[in-house]
């Protein structure tokens, strides 16, 4: 019964805004600014021609080596600086610099240093999200309740079962807050990531329409892409989620 | 043997023991009193190795360090992202889940194996705190106030399960309390704690240990008068 309810509270706001649009484009009229009945048309023609797909399967691939990468050095690096002062020391110069380093330069210098390829695509992601993990992960390292260690000193406790029951757990609400923001940025940095140096997804089909002035089949391509990326929190992060939290 | 010796421990230059010497036998059950904060609890932290920033040592059969050591902490230190049966696991050196099975059942918990910790009452807490120090047959057990905290009946039933680990396993014995009637119900020796600096003012010995003939006819006697309360009386 609260699962409906809840249902219902989430859905009736979207109803709202989108209601809202459709009067407001009606009255309008223009042709920049779409009803959200001719972004639906649009997005049902675009999946009807292969295209679509493809160009989704492009960026939900960088998307996926982007975040999995990011989130596997961040993790590293932000337990290294949070559980070594010395390391944190030396390094936390150079994390401010990287978060402070705008999303667009590092773009355009991986594609200038490494040429227009995946690889630079990638790489410029990585680089803008890895800082954020770093961060997050660090915070989590050092709000570990210390009491829980003694534990390993006093029953001897190998290294491996303590990090991986004692330490990890503690870590891994912050290991979810990086991955749930980490999502939404990520696959934000990789359209314009796409839009400026690769030759498919979503991010060079929005290129494309903005070349034709087709706003229409952008905010068809953009919905798309947000409908898989909530079935992603939907479906893989929010049962994660609840499972990690299954003891709180 | 378990010998201690703390010549000096000392917090931001205020000394907290000084010149303690102590020699403990083998099954010995050692109950220490003494006012709050005049370092009962620093000691069992020295003991247990986990405070090293002190002059002197903690040697059992001549070697430093006690290799199969167990420790009660007043809040029982459960994890509570594991269940029941992963906390007991996560120090014991043997796999054997029958074991602690067993041991669940020993104590009532039998139900309670999955279960996670907030689903636990403050004694169930205690009593899985009370596996976890026995599953891997320590050689010196500490216990830091570790009946404080919980109603009579759950301390009382607590006392009394701890009670029959003690006599199976047999362990060296330290116990922090501030309850005289506690400790003198339960060890062998008690040592009475000045302030800070802490030093054994007065020792109380040869009090009857838990398996012989005084105790057992206290236990007796209370059972013949109240049969339906199994947790026993102890005092």
């Amino acid at each position: 019964m609260r699962k409906v309810k809840n249902t219902k509270e989430k859905v009736f706001p979207i109803l709202v805004f989108l209601l809202l649009w459709q009067i407001l484009a009606y009255y309008l009229n223009l042709s920049t600014f779409p009803t959200p009945l001719a972004v639906f048309e649009s997005l049902y023609y675009h999946s009807t021609q292969e295209e679509l797909f493809f160009h989704l399967s492009m960026t939900l691939y960088r998307v996926s080596i982007a975040f999995f990468l990011s989130m596997f050095l961040g993790v590293f690096i932000g337990i290294l600086m949070g559980k070594f002062e010395i390391i944190d020391n030396y390094f936390d110069s150079v994390l401010i610099f990287f978060l402070n380093l705008p999303a667009l330069v590092t773009i355009i210098l991986c594609y200038i240093w490494f040429g227009l390829s995946d690889l630079s695509a990638i790489l410029a992601v990585i680089i803008n999200k890895v800082p954020l993990v770093i961060v997050n992960i660090k915070e989590g390292c050092r709000s570990l309740d210390k009491r829980y260690f003694d534990l390993c000193l006093v029953y001897d406790i190998p290294a491996k079962r303590s990090f991986f029951k004692i330490f990890l757990p503690q870590i891994y609400p912050y290991i979810l807050i990086s991955a749930r923001t980490g999502l939404s940025l990520i696959w934000k940095i990789v359209l314009l990531v796409e839009l400026l140096g690769r030759s498919n997804g979503v991010g060079f089909q929005l290129s494309m329409f903005f070349q034709f002035f087709d706003i229409t089949s952008i905010l068809a391509y953009s919905f798309a892409f947000i409908f898989i990326v909530l079935l992603i929190e939907n479906y893989v992060l929010q049962p994660l989620e609840k499972k990690i939290n299954k003891w709180r | 043997m378990l010998e201690i010796n703390v010549k000096n421990k000392a917090y931001d230059k205020h000394l907290i023991i000084n010149n303690f010497d102590l020699d403990i036998k083998e099954s010995e059950f050692i109950s220490i009193i003494g006012p709050s904060g005049c370092g009962k609890s620093t000691l069992l932290k020295i003991i247990a190795s986990l405070d090293k920033d002190y002059t002197g040592n903690v040697l059992y059969k001549n070697q430093k360090s006690i290799k199969n050591l167990a420790f009660i902490f007043q809040d029982s230190r459960l994890l509570p992202w594991l269940s029941v049966k992963e906390n007991i696991l996560l120090v014991s050196q043997n796999k054997d889940e029958k074991i602690i099975e067993h041991l669940l059942i020993q104590v009532g918990l039998q139900d309670y194996i999955n279960a996670y910790i907030k689903e636990l009452s403050g004694g169930m807490k205690k009593k899985v705190a009370l596996i976890r120090a026995f599953i891997n047959k320590p050689d010196v057990l500490l216990l830091d106030e570790a009946f404080v905290s919980l109603d009579y009946p759950s301390a009382k039933q607590l006392r009394v399960l701890f009670y029959d680990f003690f006599k199976e396993y047999s362990p060296i014995v330290i116990f922090v309390t501030h309850d005289l009637n506690e400790a003198l119900c339960m060890s062998n020796r008690i040592l009475f704690l000045s302030s800070k600096p802490s030093n054994i003012i007065y020792e109380y010995e040869n009090i009857p240990s838990f398996d012989e003939k005084i105790f057992a006819l206290k236990k007796e006697k209370i059972l013949d008068n109240y049969p339906n309360i199994l947790s026993g009386e102890l005092y």
